[in-house]
């Protein structure tokens, strides 16, 4: 099903990373998800890898999503289209303001 | 509360689902998910069977709980003393469920409490974390769900397409002003 917005929400772990995409139209609506276990690989190029393989199963490129945020450890998510944004773990949630990029 | 591989969370929030406060637990792997991955591979289980092995314990024999070190020191005298593993794996659920517990006290957490993260998923800590309540008299209704795991990820996708919408409204404000 075609929506006129969508999102996706990466949460890179310490053992997995976790992606999930969202349709919207009103209501949102996961439309697909998928976890990975990291092992040995690097996170950041996993992460990306993920997205580029979900983007290709939904018919959907780059472009059509409206916001890809991170979050956990997602500062490692390559940040190739302007829209991504890193969302801190709360451990380090006191000096967030800082690390945040500006929207 | 968020069971993860390295760390547990907890947030309390209101019914209007504002923050008001959270905690997490220390440097120690005692109580993650992690090390009870490390204790599971030890004896030759996987993660996903953790749990339902877990179920199947009659006498669980617990850990000191304290340090993830000594944890494992524990296990492997278990195994030398012919522990069988449905026990020890029982064991070291109660052991996490009480960390986890301790966290929720400290918190001052109330009813309902919403399981996320991997370990979420595992039915032998759920079970642990529902004796441990009773346990301790409180009578939290705890939930969880088949999705747990994506939790964050979800939450990153709902607040991404909050800030979308944000953006949208001040371009159209810009718009607006400059038109």
């Amino acid at each position: 099903m075609e929506h006129s917005t969508y999102t996706m929400g990466i949460d890179v772990g310490s053992n997995f990373i976790k992606l999930v995409l969202m349709g919207y139209d009103g209501e949102p609506e996961i439309m697909d998800k998928r976890t990975e276990k990291i092992r040995k690989r690097d996170p950041s190029a996993l992460g990306d890898e993920m997205v580029q393989s979900m983007l290709d199963r939904n018919k959907l490129k780059y472009e059509d999503i409206a916001y890809l945020a991170s979050t956990g450890e997602g500062d490692m998510v390559k940040r190739k289209r302007g829209h991504f944004y890193g969302m801190t773990p709360m451990r380090a949630a006191v000096t967030s303001s800082s690390r945040r990029p500006a929207p | 509360m968020d069971l993860g591989a390295l760390y547990v969370r907890a947030v309390r929030i209101t019914t209007e689902a504002r923050v008001e406060d959270y905690k997490m637990t220390g440097q120690c792997a005692s109580g993650s998910g992690q090390f009870l991955e490390n204790i599971s591979r030890y004896l030759g289980l996987s993660i996903e069977e953790v749990g339902d092995v877990s179920l199947t314990s009659t006498q669980p024999e617990v850990s000191s709980g304290i340090c993830a070190v000594l944890a494992e020191t524990d296990v492997i005298n278990m195994v030398s003393r012919g522990i069988s593993t449905p026990d020890i794996i029982k064991g070291i659920h109660i052991s996490i469920a009480s960390r986890i517990i301790k966290l929720m006290s400290s918190l001052k957490a109330v009813s309902p409490i919403v399981l996320t993260g991997g370990m979420a998923l595992n039915k032998g800590m759920i079970q642990a974390i529902n004796e441990a309540l009773a346990e301790s008299s409180k009578g939290f209704e705890v939930r969880t769900h088949p999705d747990a795991i994506y939790a964050g990820a979800i939450g990153a996708c709902l607040w991404g397409g909050y800030r979308d919408a944000k953006l949208r409204e001040k371009e159209a404000q810009r718009a607006m002003q400059a038109g």
